[in-house]
């Protein structure tokens, strides 16, 4: 399985590298939505956790147009953003999963774990 | 909204950010004391909170590295995090970061301030909107950003490492 990672943060996208490199035979990072965007139409991540407030396209954005150019992906928000409303428009976006930050590795490997989960059931 | 609830929501998320790191570094979580009525003490190994206090129209704020986050939508105003090298180490060697340059301090003090002001949306709504975080290394004058409004330090220290969190938000 492929994993995209998605956030402006160099040192969250390491640290969700660390936590879930041994879960993934490939993963690729993407530092804002257009990057991501680009980067899903050339890899076919299985699986993508994404960040909402980014530069030039944001997350949201991104959501919409991943989960158009390839409804299967799996995504896992990760973000600060910890309102209902903003979660409840990721998830109805498409989007798995939303996982405030700040988190603890754990946290995200239960996450990601569930969100495997979905994609080992189809 | 008082400016003293941004205060509370603020230190409600500083609290709730060092909880994470504390577990991080197997230190225990804070334990907020309120016995006295208007002031928030988080108490733990790692976290202590100072009296958050008015800064004067022109002060000038800064440590090493200050992450910024402007708000608008219906409250509007800046958040200002900022931090010496010996916390941000800190925090990067607890995040199992190894790369200690500026490069990732800056990232670091700007990931800090989207945090706490992205947590900030889970009391005061997503029309609490922040923009992306902008990073400082050299003083600043609260005057050119404080927008009429008024302008609150709190001091903090994590593991000995002193900062400061900066408020000056007012509903719009």
């Amino acid at each position: 399985m492929k994993l995209m990672i998605v956030d402006d943060s160099l040192i969250i996208r390491n640290k969700i590298n660390r936590t879930l490199l041994s879960r993934f035979s490939k993963v690729c990072r993407a530092e804002n939505g257009q990057q991501a965007i680009d980067m899903a139409k050339l890899e076919h991540p299985n699986v993508v956790t994404m960040d909402l407030t980014m530069p030039e396209v944001d997350g949201v954005e991104a959501i919409e147009r991943i989960m158009a150019i390839a409804p299967d992906t799996h995504i896992l928000v990760i973000s600060a953003l910890a309102d209902k409303a903003t979660a409840i428009k990721a998830l109805s976006l498409g989007a798995n999963g939303f996982l405030c930050k700040p988190f603890t590795q754990s946290q995200l490997s239960s996450a990601i774990e569930r969100i495997i989960d979905i994609e080992l059931s189809k | 909204m008082s400016e003293r609830r941004y205060i509370d929501v603020f230190i409600d998320g500083l609290i709730g950010y060092f909880d994470h790191l504390n577990e991080s570094v197997g230190l225990p979580r804070s334990v907020i004391n309120q016995s006295e009525a208007d002031q928030h003490s988080a108490q733990s190994v790692g976290l202590e909170l100072g009296t958050p206090y008015l800064l004067k129209n022109e002060a000038t704020i800064g440590l090493d590295f200050t992450g910024m986050i402007s708000v608008s939508g219906s409250s509007v105003g800046t958040v200002f995090v900022s931090a010496p090298r010996a916390l941000l180490k800190r925090i990067l060697l607890s995040h199992g970061e190894l790369e200690l340059g500026d490069e990732f301090m800056r990232d670091l003090v700007g990931e800090i301030a989207n945090t706490l002001a992205g947590n900030a949306r889970r009391e005061l709504g997503a029309d609490f909107h922040i923009s992306i975080p902008r990073v400082i290394q050299t003083p600043i004058n609260t005057k050119d950003y404080s927008l009429d409004t008024h302008c609150y330090l709190l001091p903090f220290r994590w593991r000995s490492s002193k900062a400061e969190l900066i408020i000056s938000v007012k509903k719009n």
